[in-house]
């Protein structure tokens, strides 16, 4: 069984792949090694690429622009903590099945979306964001409180994960196989008809593409992937807090995809980045600018919105796309030919 | 599994199709039938109707009447199943995806032979991934990239391509559908002359070598009659003439409506 054909590969060029490999040791090691704080950034960068994947694949890939990412989110938060502490599902099982919740539910949402594009489409998820956040507050059952329920820490069996540093390496691992089904996508017949109902849709169904499938198939894979985030993401917090899952958090999802490259694994990853850290270092420059504190969040708002805005006017096919430059360029410096 | 090419043997029977627009009548009556093998003709001034019929065959719009593909009602089945009955087309105006590399363009082409579900897509790997069916199209795109003299533009997002290039993309991706019935659209408007040429060539040996059903609209006379043996002449949505078109092209009706001969 062992092929002799060569295919697409999962990564384009080989730094591709000796860079991939690199990062995750690099993650694993500055894991272990960075102090609490910077762990639990890190964390959270992580756990949003995880779910900027799936937006991407259905907002960049599919081109169904969705605005209810978030709440997605919160629902895998809250599904996998139900699952968890008051059905006794085992951690990992209950991390899965939130995702599966969190697709079938963006599955009953995507059937009406069918017929909508455009601005039309946003509507409707920005009524699926708004549906679900109001069901959060009122589902007391599953959500214990308006404000959201407090869950610990995670644990597999015995193990409790008591620090972050094991907690992240967890998270990692359902990210780095989230990112290698993402790249599995994209280099299959799915991820080409997604793109190709994208840009042509009556041309996709001409050549064979059943429209209505591949973009039921997006929503359900883009929200399992937000299923997963969430859940991974409330045992990061410790509390599943309802507000985390706002649409601000929702529109916030859309500008990380958007800066970081639509449509692709590096955007999904580098957006991430760039909407935890940068924020992050407005307030410390911030910090050592100003002696009055108050201002400081008004300002670093402003200059935040101010990069978005520079990064869309001069690199519309954001961040991702820089870094294909440079990989491309570097690869051919490297290893002389190019794969 | 990759379905073999059966036998072309069936042929297309276009019986009092007729579709309008709100008032306009784009399609009114129009009869017709393309024998299996043969390369047939849509001839007509502008705004005849050609596209129209052509769409009609492909799926995009639903006319009245009916279209018989061998025993097989067409007007019964959705547009992205007529590709697996071994109808495909290129387009008008060119149809790329632009995003996409050539190679991908042409998977795209094959897409309806692909079996694996989500599951063996995003595990890929292993016995039941989708590793091997995915390689083997990759593969098939490859050769026929060769044959296209494209190879070495696999790799390159089809959107950068020329327009005669991207042409050619086009009809690359709808053979590697192995359709038995070519459907094509003004295949060679906006080529240079020797892309036409070649093109020319190409299509007579694909009909000649491979059996290929070929329908097409064109508006080159020269080029209707070096390539096809039958012609089918609309205009205002009627049909006026049918026949070879070194016949065609001197029916008075024809004249009148092709050239304004009066």
């Amino acid at each position: 069984m062992q092929q002799q054909i060569p295919g697409q590969p999962l990564l384009e060029t080989r730094l591709d792949r000796y860079g991939a490999a690199a990062l995750i040791l690099v993650l694993i090691l500055l894991s272990q090694l960075l102090s609490g704080y910077h762990v639990s950034l890190l964390t959270t960068i992580t756990i949003f690429s995880l779910a900027a994947m799936g937006l991407n694949l259905l907002s960049g890939n599919a081109g169904l622009i969705s605005i209810a990412h978030a709440a997605f989110m919160g629902l895998g938060a809250f599904s996998a903590a139900w699952f968890v502490i008051d059905l006794g599902v085992p951690l990992l099982i209950a991390i899965l099945l939130a995702g599966v919740v969190s697709a079938i539910v963006g599955l009953l949402f995507g059937l009406p979306s069918l017929r909508l594009s455009g601005v039309y489409l946003i509507m409707a998820t920005f009524a699926a964001q708004m549906i679900l956040y109001w069901f959060f507050e009122q589902a007391l059952w599953l959500t214990k409180s308006p404000d959201g329920r407090p869950v610990g820490t995670a644990s597999i069996g015995s193990f409790h994960f008591d620090n972050p540093s094991q907690y992240y390496l967890l998270v990692l691992a359902f990210t780095v196989a989230g990112a290698v089904v993402y790249l599995n996508i994209l280099r299959s017949g799915l991820g080409r008809a997604m793109e190709a109902v994208r840009d042509l849709p009556v041309v996709g169904q001409l050549m064979g593409i059943n429209l209505q499938r591949t973009q039921l198939t997006a929503f359900a894979v883009g929200h399992f992937y937000a299923g997963i985030a969430g859940a991974l993401y409330g045992w990061h917090l410790q509390f599943v807090a309802t507000e985390a899952f706002s649409l601000m958090r929702s529109i916030e999802m859309l500008v990380l995809i958007i800066i970081g490259g639509l449509g692709s694994l590096a955007g999904a990853v580098l957006g991430a980045g760039f909407i935890v850290l940068v924020p992050e270092l407005l307030d410390m420059a911030g910090n050592r600018l100003f002696t009055d504190l108050s201002v400081i969040a008004p300002i670093r708002l402003g200059v935040f919105g101010l990069l978005v805005v520079l990064f869309l006017i001069y690199e519309p096919h954001g961040l991702a796309k820089s870094w294909r430059k440079l990989i491309r360029y570097l690869d051919g410096r490297i290893f002389k030919t190019r794969v | 599994m990759t379905k073999e090419v059966t036998a072309n043997n069936r042929s297309l029977r276009v019986e009092n199709l007729s579709k309008s627009f709100g008032g306009v009548k784009a399609l009114e009556g129009v009869s017709f039938e393309v024998k299996p093998g043969t390369i047939h003709a849509i001839i007509g001034p502008n705004g005849a109707g050609k596209t129209t019929l052509l769409n009609c065959i492909s799926g995009q719009y639903k006319p009245e009447g009916s279209i018989r593909y061998g025993d097989i009602e067409l007007t019964d089945v959705v547009p992205h199943k007529r590709i697996g009955l071994g109808i495909a087309r290129s387009f008008q105006h060119i149809n790329v995806f632009t995003g996409q590399t050539v190679l991908e363009n042409m998977m795209v082409g094959g897409h309806h032979r692909l079996r694996g579900g989500l599951l063996a897509q995003s595990l890929f790997w292993g016995r039941w991934g989708a590793q091997e069916e995915e390689n083997r199209l990759y593969q098939q795109a490859l050769d026929l990239l060769e044959k296209l003299g494209m190879e070495k533009l696999a790799h390159l997002p089809a959107g950068e391509l020329s327009y005669g290039k991207q042409k050619k993309v086009e009809i690359g991706r709808a053979l590697m559908a192995r359709p038995q019935l070519l459907l094509l659209d003004e295949p060679m408007a906006g080529m240079a002359r020797g892309e036409k040429q070649e093109l020319a060539d190409w299509i007579t040996l694909l009909n000649r070598d491979e059996g290929l059903t070929i329908l097409m609209i064109e508006h080159d006379m020269g080029i209707v009659q070096a390539l096809a043996g039958e012609s089918v002449v609309l205009d205002f949505g009627r049909k006026i003439a049918e026949g070879p078109p070194s016949e065609v092209v001197n029916d008075p009706r024809v004249r009148k409506a092709y050239i304004g001969e009066a």
